[in-house]
């Protein structure tokens, strides 16, 4: 069952799952709360936060599933916008940046933990660098770079313009290649 | 620094996978929700018409009360002779219309008349 529907679109999938279709509950988590995961942990740099974000998004998706229009919104797009709103929620309750020791540390013994290291590592010098970016650049790059969003899908995520997306990721990635510049060795990459 | 970056995003990509916690806590909540739709489900069904119609006793109740409206209409237009020849004098054997009325049928109703 989960096998045939998993060739459906995710707006089809809503539907069903409307219809009281567990499957399409299941294929819809699999497919879209990476997603959400992804893009909360990125822009907040906090697992667990990012994780209760995911949750509160994914849920609010199931709640919308009644009103679902057919060949609207893309779903994956309909659920980045609800990320981008709660996470910037989040950030402007609380005002704080993310540090570098707030990343999870890879247990030690375990086997390629040197390289685990070196990638939690740069996991959070990234973190910490879009941290400091503001709010707008900081979702629209995660969303181009990392998410893999084409700029009109984006534009769409955030309720802006493709020019004001485009703008956005150019300074975005700039800005980060220069706050990383000065790590490069420190990250395990060759100067 | 541009390729470093590229590779940062990658590492990024792939970092964060949904343990089996959190796929389990929405998968709870989406049934939570599917099992609220389908009790709330049933009374909200077919818009406001289809609970307009039913509160009134379906089409068949419906056609009843456009008729009864329509009747009613006619006989406060008409004079009341108008409607008591249409019923065959019925009105006027009861004494409720008298041709020379000023306000026929309607004196039994005034105080100290009769009626």
């Amino acid at each position: 069952m989960d096998a045939d529907l998993d060739q459906l679109q995710d707006d089809a999938l809503m539907v069903l799952f409307a219809n009281g279709e567990p499957a399409a509950a299941r294929i819809l988590t699999a497919r879209l709360l990476p997603r959400a995961l992804s893009h909360a942990a990125r822009v907040l740099g906090d697992r667990a936060e990012a994780e209760d974000v995911a949750q509160e998004a994914m849920l609010r998706l199931w709640r919308a599933a009644a009103n679902w229009q057919s060949g609207g919104a893309k779903p994956s797009t309909w659920l980045y916008k609800v990320v981008a709103n709660l996470t910037v929620d989040r950030l402007r309750r609380s005002g704080r940046a993310v540090g570098l020791d707030e990343s999870a540390e890879p247990e030690d013994d375990r086997p390629g933990a040197e390289e685990q290291l070196v990638q939690a590592g740069r996991m959070a010098a990234l973190d910490a660098a879009l941290a400091r970016l503001p709010e707008r650049q900081r979702q629209a790059v995660v969303l181009r770079h990392i998410e893999g969003l084409a700029n009109p899908e984006i534009a769409d995520a955030l309720e802006i313009s493709v020019e004001a997306v485009e703008s956005l990721t150019a300074r975005g990635k700039r800005a980060l290649a220069q706050a990383l510049a000065g790590q490069k060795e420190a990250l395990g990459y060759d100067t | 620094m541009t390729h470093e970056l590229d590779d940062l995003f990658a590492a990024a990509r792939k970092a964060e996978a949904p343990g089996d916690d959190l796929v389990a806590r929405v998968l709870a909540d989406a049934a939570a929700v599917q099992a609220g739709a389908a009790t709330r489900a049933a009374p909200s069904g077919g818009g406001w018409m289809s609970g307009l119609m039913s509160g009134i006793g379906g089409w068949f109740g419906a056609g009843g009360l456009v008729a009864a409206t329509t009747a009613g209409l006619l006989i406060g237009f008409y004079a009341p002779d108008t409607v008591d020849t249409v019923l065959g004098g019925q009105l006027s054997e009861l004494g409720l219309v008298t041709q020379d009325d000023l306000m026929p049928g309607l004196a039994y109703l005034l105080p100290g008349e009769g009626g």
